[in-house]
């Protein structure tokens, strides 16, 4: 051994600690112009420590959330940072099982389901998922949703920040004010059920599906704090400016409640938007890719009515498949609706239109009666089916002739009022899939 | 700065989730901190994202990742010179040179580092999650642990050579070395 080996790590120590005074770097400095082993050693040392720093800690996203700067936050570099984390699960390839926050795994799928079972408990600061989807219960009841590609990081019970992808909580009274952090916002919750997507840019979505949150400006932000309040229905996206629009669209799956997903890549349907510029309107629609079928959700805000076949009928099989667009019911009372949908190609878009109203003439002019019908319900104690009578099951149900128009091509399909003033009260908003 | 959708940079993604790992050791080899690392590994992905378009066969994106990373660590290196202690050019240099060279094998030891770390004792675990934990301050975890920040500094040295130590034990059994 180099018998000065305790002076080498000693100053390698100090050096790589970034203590070292001016004597000792240069001092450091000559033993490694002459000692390749030295060098060799340092280059293991340097590797070694990044590494550790990598792998509790993935840096691209932390070093830009401790020192936000604008620049840095903007296009190319936040999206790289937040889809480098959320691809490369290696650089958390171990956490540490000490620390971090116990979870109840509610379930799990994807590779994770390999080494995951369900009904176990784990203890989790930082997790990553590549493919697949997770629910976990933490131990103040707080039930969260993941759907890959995610990458979260648990703060505490109360507490956790969303690095990239989607993350949808169901939060009880026991965890009133958990807060997820994400890049651009802070959302606390007041009684709910949310959830956030962190995009590719760095921008996040907020949608409430029931209760209410605030949403305030990101940990650390030097500005004054502003809070903004989004109940059930409501969406935003906050962009890393502190921008704040409403969002009109968001990707859901899950039957009993709605869980937030983040948008495929081959998606067909890439946009909805409507013409309603109401101050404080944040209503947002849905899109559940690929699952028209009995028991989904005709409406992004109604939680009873499931697309149903009519009695003694099969569900149209040409739908089946299909995504279904949730329209919100209040949009019944647009006179001057106009829904965009954009497509990436062609397909036929569906419209479902109340059977008790009048077929608005746009329908009648761009589509074809396709000689099917649907059903939605059970409805109960909406003016939407005031004066209907229940079926033998002692249900409602509102029924719905299926139009279609095939779409030759990538591009814009504006759909338009479902009634004439006046008449909506008491009718149901009609459906919309495409496929 | 182009912002096209995210498939259209999959290639980008891709190349640079696999070599981040390397560039991200050989750009500490070349800074004097961690935290100087992180800062200028930010440098590097926008400038690589920046550039990606001039780099003509994907085969080639590790040997022209680590130049991009060499200058960005070199502009760093110039700014900070004045009030920091740092090694010179020819030092830089050679470090560069040989850190590029020994890619290969310092890859293979960090993916020996992973069993390595599952071996340590728990108290030398803990202090590292505590050490390397997000906005960490040493001076402040040493007074927790009622030790110097120099002995902190100093057991972190001795732990990452153990590290080091396992992780050519590792590579031995494999044959790698």
């Amino acid at each position: 051994m180099n018998p000065d080996h305790e002076k080498n790590q000693d100053l390698m120590a100090r050096y790589l600690a970034g203590v070292a005074d001016a004597d000792e770097v240069r001092l450091l400095e000559t033993r490694m112009s002459t000692d390749a082993a030295l060098r060799r050693d340092f280059l293991s040392h340097a590797n070694v420590d990044a590494t550790l720093l990598a792998s509790v800690q993935p840096a691209a996203i932390e070093a830009t959330r401790e020192k936000p700067k604008p620049t840095r936050w903007s296009g190319g570099v936040a999206r790289l940072a937040a889809a480098a984390a959320v691809v490369a699960v290696s650089w958390s390839a171990f956490w540490w099982n000490t620390g971090g926050v116990k979870v109840d795994v509610l379930a799990i799928s994807g590779s994770k389901a390999s080494s995951w079972s369900i009904g176990s408990t784990r203890r989790l600061r930082d997790l990553a998922l590549a493919d697949g989807a997770a629910q976990l219960r933490l131990a103040n009841g707080v039930v969260l949703d993941l759907v890959a590609p995610v990458h979260l990081r648990f703060v505490d019970d109360m507490h956790a920040r969303v690095l990239a992808g989607s993350v949808t909580a169901d939060v009880g009274p026991a965890g009133s004010g958990f807060t997820l952090d994400t890049p651009s916002a802070r959302v606390v919750d007041l009684g709910t059920r949310f959830g956030v997507s962190v995009l590719d840019d760095g921008d996040t979505d907020v949608a409430v599906f029931q209760g209410k949150v605030e949403v305030h400006e990101p940990k650390g932000t030097t500005q004054k704090q502003s809070v903004l309040t989004l109940k059930a229905g409501d969406s935003v996206r906050v962009s890393s400016q502190a921008l704040v629009r409403r969002q009109a669209l968001i990707a859901t799956r899950g039957e009993s409640a709605f869980v937030l997903e983040p948008p495929p890549p081959d998606a067909l349907v890439t946009g909805v938007s409507d013409n309603i510029e109401d101050d404080g309107f944040r209503s947002f629609y849905t899109i559940q890719r690929g699952a028209m079928k009995p028991g989904v959700r005709p409406y992004s805000t109604l939680g009873r009515p499931r697309w149903q076949a009519m009695p003694g009928t099969e569900f149209p099989a040409g739908l089946l498949g299909a995504d279904v667009i949730g329209t919100f019911s209040a949009d019944r009372h647009e006179r001057d609706l106009q829904l965009d949908v954009n497509v990436s190609h062609a397909c036929t878009v569906y419209v479902m239109l109340d059977t008790r109203g009048e077929v608005p003439n746009w329908v009648r002019r761009d589509f074809i009666d396709t000689g099917l019908r649907l059903r939605s319900g059970p409805w109960a104690g909406n003016p939407v089916v005031q004066g209907m009578t229940t079926d033998a099951n002692g249900e409602i149900h509102v029924e719905y002739v299926v139009w279609k128009k095939a779409v030759p091509t990538a591009g814009t399909i504006t759909l338009g009022p479902p009634y004439p003033v006046g008449e909506a009260t008491h009718r149901a908003m009609y459906g919309v899939a495409v496929k | 700065m182009p912002d096209p959708d995210f498939q259209t940079h999959a290639p980008f993604l891709r190349l640079y989730v696999e070599h981040e790992p390397a560039l991200r050791g050989y750009v500490r080899s070349l800074v004097p901190t961690l935290q100087d690392a992180q800062d200028v590994m930010q440098e590097v992905a926008a400038a690589l994202w920046k550039r990606f378009h001039t780099l003509s066969a994907h085969e080639d994106f590790r040997r022209w990742a680590f130049g991009v990373a060499r200058l960005e660590s070199l502009e760093f290196l110039r700014k900070c010179r004045r009030d920091r202690h740092v090694f010179g050019d020819e030092m830089f240099d050679l470090l560069a040179a040989e850190a590029e060279d020994a890619a290969d094998d310092l890859t293979e030891e960090r993916k020996a580092l992973d069993a390595c770390l599952q071996k340590l004792p728990g108290e030398q675990r803990t202090l590292v999650e505590s050490a390397y934990a997000p906005g960490v301050r040493m001076d402040e975890l040493a007074a927790r642990l009622g030790r110097t920040a120099m002995a902190v500094y100093k057991s972190l040295h001795r732990i990452r050579t153990a590290l080091i130590e396992c992780t050519k034990k590792e590579l031995a059994k494999e044959g790698l070395t």
